[in-house]
């Protein structure tokens, strides 16, 4: 935490908005939006009328071209406003003192409107896609919903694709995802607070959680590390997630994304909160533990035997993802003894025109396999696979036969490579692929010594690490204290035994199942026997 | 923060300078395979005249220059080097072997690295073969297995064998089935189905026995032409050998000492009008002594029981094997057997070597603690006069798939 | 809710003491008590660990008493200021000097088996600096670091032997019940100095959670790490038998050198076998080294304790090169524990037991008057 202070030290000072009252005169305001604030702003719609029997009163929608819904503006607005509100006649004495009231409760038909004292909200409301209604004599701004742009229709979530499971994904509305949670937790102590982060891209920010199994503490800790952010733009999740995680220092990402919103309503039924950010399609999930990195959302929809073996077989993928180059380098240069002889001799033979260390060697292909996996995602679709298939083959081969890597270098290297991917997180896929090289130069200098220590060297790193106070390594670090979080872990036990919520819940909010569930179970068990 | 920096370059540092020390390429060892010690021996005369010619010398390369009567020259070890050359199909050799004198392994396998391009390396060492010049002088034998056992690299599971002449010769040897002799070796002593006509010879076990009280059993291996055979055993008394057990000796003493594997025997049934050839597998299943306490002499006896399946019967015979009487006719030749061979086996360790390695003294001190430290003393003088009785039990279970 | 602010549960501490007490110590103690009792050695093991429970409960009894309050805290007030700062330096002295001696050996079995060329200050500085890096981040991180690190290990361990198993000669336990019992009683403090590390209790006990637990913790580490050693003591003497036992350096790793994997996949264990034993030294340096510079910082008054962190790295490095054979080293390693460790283990808790006997009396005796 002290990184915060240092960093965010001035923020006091600094974040103080100015705040301009509008004035009252209608003229005086359009001239301070047109010639000063939205000067050479041309995407800005002025559109000025008036109002009431006798023309009486002037008024003035304002909103960005583009971001709003033009037919609500014209339908619902402007109609009614300008003709509509002449049919009826109003009592004098209202018209006079109560205009506003009128239009706003009696003439707009629009089912979100809003007011604001000062023209930096009205502003900040404009861009959002909203309609200002400025009214001559009147010091507040309306603010009409209007937003309606463009936008990316709900498709398949693509970076964790399931087989089976649902297949809408985020997209790059917040609204839009936040309703796609809500459709799953029909509860009213679903909660969701919106912030404004970014000095200038006031970026909207939807955070998500049940009221009463989320804990109190980490909404504070969230709610100061939100308030701290004093940045200018948050473009997407990844920057908010560098200013509000725990160590940007770390290599391993102690804040969760996902597309999912399956998996966020999970999370969120869990106590964990999750950040939906305006823009994005990647909402934020908080705290994260290196286990719920582990988890896909198709754990829980396969069954629960199958889920476990692919669970335990995903840690081993972390272990090879980790260790199998390091494990190359080591053995080879230090300790042949550790493996069968006959695959040792076979090494030795086939690595003899090899000129440089095992080191140099690993490193060539682990460089160039970096490079290919770069590339790949450069290259467009189509091409992209071919040039990753031919790339990687015809360099292997090549290799290999040009006499500069051994073929079991190359094998070990498809298989690091291939294990990587079998990390259902992307985040941390790539954190362990720049460890990976880490544990490379530990082997080359001290063999598996090396590579030991600097498993300590992890280890003591992610038991340090927490995120929003809740350890990373949770909860395999006290499985005494939290035996039950076990269940879903490097095992995924069937629904009905994982009857506990995990350590995100308060203590007096774990039960999850109710009695009448599990007694059900017992009897159906009961009739089998 | 800083403090993080300061670490991590420190630990940077180190790694940086080191790494040169123990790295060597997996290409850049030689890897000894097996490893034969002969006393070194001077040349007689008229060999050495022969073998020094100019051409002899050049076309066998893997010979070094001898100095004659050098006082240092005390073994003569011979390493088996596989080629990997040989292994990608590159080369004809499938080994290399590599001959050296020297006062002791460590000094001689560093004199080695003076003669090839690659560092020598235990790591994977298979078999140790001991010449018997080497294995019949206590001093010498304790000096080589001494080093055996302190060295880091060599592993406790290798295979070890006593060659009767020259371990070299041993060595030498090119098998048809597998020119790469250390591997050919290895596989040999692996091989399961090994009968038991030789020692487990595993160095560990070895070890454990020599140091309890410094006598053993070590199989006997013998080069053949085109083969190499592990048979019989060579009796090893107060770290010195004192002679060799036979085949059959040493399956009888395998099965007295518990340690037998699965194993033939064959035996000859008299029927009612004809003579049958049976042999029969057998698999032993316990081997115990137990003590006599009846008797003021230690009296042990060996209690020994098999299972056993028939393989070979005849061909439509007067007398079929489902007959349980003939069955317990055949457990009782086996059983005769057995005896007779093992009661062999023990008057010639008592009365020729007198020597236990049958383990009467391990049951003794282990199962009767308090008569042990009354002999323990002058065991080699109590031992040859002990009775030492045998009692078999043999049970024939299966006969195969005919009548 | 958050496991914070430098507590240690209670099953932390266990693990802590579980893995502090299984250390060096492993690597010898089946030759050693074969000397000590011969194949009775696992006698001499119960009536060891039995008093070592016995020890290690007091200990829990003075934590009990202060709830929160650290080791030179409780010092101060039980035996008065100028007392606690020569105790704790004594403490001080005890572990550092300890934690020297396991990286000695730890460096030579290294150097012996993984990295022979290598110079031993180059094998002993990293993993020095390791521990420094984990000591920096104190207590909460080391209570965690065991609880990971234990099942693994433990698992490992546990197949370890059981593959050890299958060149296991049963008989080799006899003969029983044959040494004199005044030989076996005589060997009991030698068992009891086989568990050693059970004291780091004292010092880290003012960071556990539910101090009310403490009396626990010290004879639940001592009864697993009794269970391994009895395991342990077995299977060496049933792989190795007594008398290749005696002869043997490290028998520990003699006994894992005969495991012949099944399918071979790897061919020598012993490599895998050291690199295990990494992690068991290494957790058992690390807490004698946090309760030395815990120690140090309060006797210098200080607030953190990760700037005394490099400190003792030096001193440390210098100690755990100084004697040069490992004959050396094993004998001043008896000496030095002889002096110092009764005093850590047994003396200095008893003054305080007596001390805090006194005071109870005395307020008593207010009490009622």
């Amino acid at each position: 935490m002290k990184f915060w202070k240092k960093l965010f030290g001035k923020k006091e000072s600094k974040k103080e908005q100015q705040d301009t009252k509008p004035y009252k005169s209608l003229e005086k305001n359009l001239k301070l939006f047109k010639e000063e604030l939205l000067k050479d702003c041309d995407d800005v719609v002025y559109r000025e009328f008036t109002v009431g029997k006798n023309d009486a009163y002037k008024a003035a929608v304002v909103w960005i071209d583009g971001l709003v819904d033009k037919a609500l503006i014209n339908n619902f607005v402007m109609e009614s406003m300008m003709i509509d509100a002449r049919l009826v006649e109003p009592k004098p004495s209202a018209l006079k003192d109560n205009l506003v009231d009128l239009l706003k409760n009696k003439t707009l038909a629009v089912s979100e409107i809003g007011e604001v004292d000062t023209i930096e909200d009205a502003l900040v409301n404009v861009f959002s896609g909203e309609t200002a209604l400025l009214i001559d004599g009147y010091e507040k701004i309306i603010i009409v919903n209007s937003r309606g742009w463009e936008s990316r229709g709900i498709s398949e979530p693509e970076t964790e694709a399931v087989i089976r499971g649902p297949r809408d994904g985020f997209t790059e509305t917040m609204r839009f995802n936040t309703s796609l949670i809500r459709r799953r937790i029909r509860d009213h102590r679903l909660k969701v607070k919106n912030y404004r982060v970014g000095k200038r891209s006031q970026t909207d920010i939807a955070v998500m959680y049940m009221e009463d199994i989320a804990n109190k503490k980490l909404l504070q800790e969230l709610d100061i590390r939100l308030n701290n952010v004093d940045v200018d733009a948050i473009l997407d999740s990844g920057q908010l997630e560098e200013f509000i995680e725990d160590k940007w220092l770390s290599l391993f990402p102690q804040i969760q994304n996902t597309e999912r919103p399956d998996t966020a309503a999970s999370a969120i039924f869990h106590g964990r909160v999750v950040l939906v950010v305006d823009n994005t399609p990647f909402s934020l999930i908080v705290p994260t533990t290196f286990n719920t990195l582990m988890q896909s959302a198709e754990d829980y929809y396969e069954r629960w035997d199958i889920a476990t073996a692919i669970r335990a077989l995903r840690y081993f993928c972390i272990l090879i993802a980790l260790y199998a180059p390091a494990l190359y380098v080591g053995i080879t240069s230090f300790h042949p003894q550790m493996i069968p002889t006959d695959l040792a001799l076979a090494l030795a033979a086939t690595r003899r025109s090899v000129p440089f260390p095992a080191i140099v060697e690993a490193l060539i292909m682990e460089v160039t396999i970096e490079i290919l996996r770069e590339a790949g995602v450069r290259l467009p679709g189509a091409i992209g696979s071919t040039i990753g298939i031919v790339g990687g083959l015809v360099i292997g081969q090549a290799a290999v036969e040009a006499g500069i890597v051994g073929p079991l270098m190359v094998i070990v290297v498809a298989i690091t490579a291939i294990a990587s991917f079998a990390i259902p997180n992307y985040n941390l896929a790539i954190s362990l692929r720049l460890i990976r090289f880490g544990l490379l130069f530990a082997a080359a200098a001290f063999g598996l010594y090396g590579i030991m220590l600097a498993t300590l060297i992890i280890l003591i790193h992610l038991c340090s690490l927490k995120s929003f106070g809740i350890p990373y390594l949770s909860p395999f670090i006290a499985f005494v204290q939290d035996a039950s979080d076990l269940k879903d872990t490097m095992v995924r036990v069937p629904h009905i035994m994982m009857n506990k919520r995990d350590i995100n819940a308060p203590k007096d909010e774990k039960g999850r199942l109710d009695d009448h569930q599990e007694e059900s179970f017992d009897i159906e068990e009961g009739e089998e026997d | 923060m800083k403090k993080h920096m300061i670490l991590l370059a420190l630990l940077m540092m180190t790694s940086a300078f080191t790494g040169c020390w123990d790295a060597i390429e997996i290409d850049q060892r030689g890897y000894v395979m097996s490893l034969g010690i002969d006393k070194y021996e001077i040349p007689p005369p008229g060999k050495s005249e022969e073998g020094n010619s100019p051409e002899e010398e050049a076309a066998v390369p893997t010979m070094a220059h001898i100095p004659e009567d050098n006082p240092r020259n005390r073994f003569s070890f011979t390493y088996v080097i596989p080629n990997v050359e040989f292994l990608v199909g590159e080369s004809e050799n499938p080994n290399i072997l590599y001959n050296t004198v020297g006062e002791n392994l460590y000094s001689a396998s560093r004199i080695l690295t003076t003669r090839i391009n690659k560092q020598v390396f235990f790591g994977h060492m298979k078999v140790l073969v001991i010449g018997e010049t080497v294995a019949r002088d206590p001093d010498m034998l304790r000096e080589v297995l001494d080093a055996i056992e302190r060295d880091q690299f060599i592993s406790r599971r290798i295979s070890v064998a006593i060659a009767p002449d020259t371990a070299r010769g041993v060595l030498e040897v090119e098998p048809l089935i597998n020119p790469m002799t250390g591997q050919f070796m290895a596989d040999l002593f692996r091989n399961k189905d090994r009968s038991p006509r030789s020692g487990g010879g595993i160095m560990g076990d070895v070890f454990e026995e020599l140091h309890r009280w410094g006598n053993t059993v070590i199989p006997r291996v013998i080069p053949g032409e085109e083969d190499i055979k592990v048979a019989g055993s060579a009796v090893i008394k107060n770290y010195r050998l004192i002679g060799w057990l036979g085949e059959v000796e040493t399956r009888a003493l395998e099965i007295i000492r518990g340690t037998a594997r699965p194993g033939g025997l064959t035996v000859k049934h008299q029927g009612k009008d004809e003579e049958h050839i049976v042999p029969i597998d057998l698999i032993y299943l316990s081997s115990e002594f137990k003590l006599d306490k009846t008797s003021d002499k230690i009296r042990v006896i060996k209690e020994v029981k098999t299972t056993g399946e028939v393989k070979q019967f005849i061909l439509d015979p007067h007398q079929d094997l489902m007959e349980p009487q003939l069955i317990r006719e055949l457990e009782a030749l086996v059983c005769e057997k057995i005896k007779k061979e093992m009661k062999e086996t023990i008057r010639k360790l008592q009365e020729e070597f007198q020597v236990d390695v049958l383990g009467v003294d391990h049951y003794l001190s282990k199962y009767h603690p308090k008569l042990w430290p009354e002999v323990e003393e002058d065991w080699d003088e109590v031992f040859p006069h002990i009775e030492i009785n045998v009692d078999v039990e043999t049970k024939i279970r299966r006969v195969g798939l005919t009548k | 809710m958050f496991p914070n602010n430098d507590k240690v549960t209670v099953s932390q501490m266990v693990t802590i003491s579980i893995l502090t007490m299984v250390g060096i110590g492993i690597l010898t103690l089946p030759r050693e008590l074969i000397g000590e009792a011969g194949t009775d050695g696992w006698m001499v093991l119960i009536l060891g660990g039995l008093g070592a429970i016995a020890v290690s409960f007091t200990h829990g009894y003075i934590i009990k008493s202060f709830p929160g309050k650290s080791y030179f805290e409780i010092l101060s007030i039980t035996l008065t200021k100028p007392i606690a700062y020569i105790l704790g330096l004594y403490t001080i002295i005890y572990l550092l000097g300890i934690m020297s001696y396991v990286v000695r050996t730890f460096g030579m079995t290294v150097k012996e088996f993984l990295l022979p060329e290598t110079p031993p200050e180059f094998v002993i500085l990293p993993i020095l600096l390791v521990s420094a890096y984990l000591v920096r981040k104190g207590i909460e991180v080391l209570g965690r670091m065991a609880e990971i690190i234990i099942v693994p290990l433990s698992a490992v361990i546990v197949i370890l032997f059981f593959l050890s198993w299958r060149n296991a000669e049963v008989s080799n336990l006899l003969p029983v019940f044959q040494t004199p019992s005044l030989q076996i009683i005589k060997a009991v403090p030698f068992a009891l100095f086989s568990f050693l590390g059970f004291e780091v209790l004292l010092v880290f006990g003012g960071f556990m959670d539910k101090p009310k637990k403490a009396t626990r913790v010290g004879p639940i580490a001592i009864f697993f790490v009794l269970l391994l050693y009895q395991l342990l003591n077995a299977s060496v003497l049933t792989v190795l038998g007594s008398h290749q036992t005696e002869r043997l350096i490290w028998p520990l790793l003699a006994t894992f050198r005969t495991i012949e994997l099944p399918g071979a996949f790897i061919e020598n264990v012993e490599i895998f076998v050291m690199a295990v034993w990494v992690f068991t030294v290494f957790m058992t340096m690390v807490p004698l080294y946090l309760g030395g510079c815990l120690l140090m910082m309060e006797l210098a008054g200080g607030k953190d304790h990760s700037y005394y962190s490099l400190l003792p790295l030096p001193f440390i490095a210098v100690l755990s090169v100084w004697d040069d054979s490992i004959a050396d080293v094993y004998e001043s390693l008896g000496k030095f524990s002889d002096y110092t460790a009764y005093g850590v283990v047994l003396l200095v808790p008893l003054g305080i037991l007596i001390a805090l006997l006194v005071r109870k009396r005395k307020k008593n005796e207010d009490r009622t008057a």
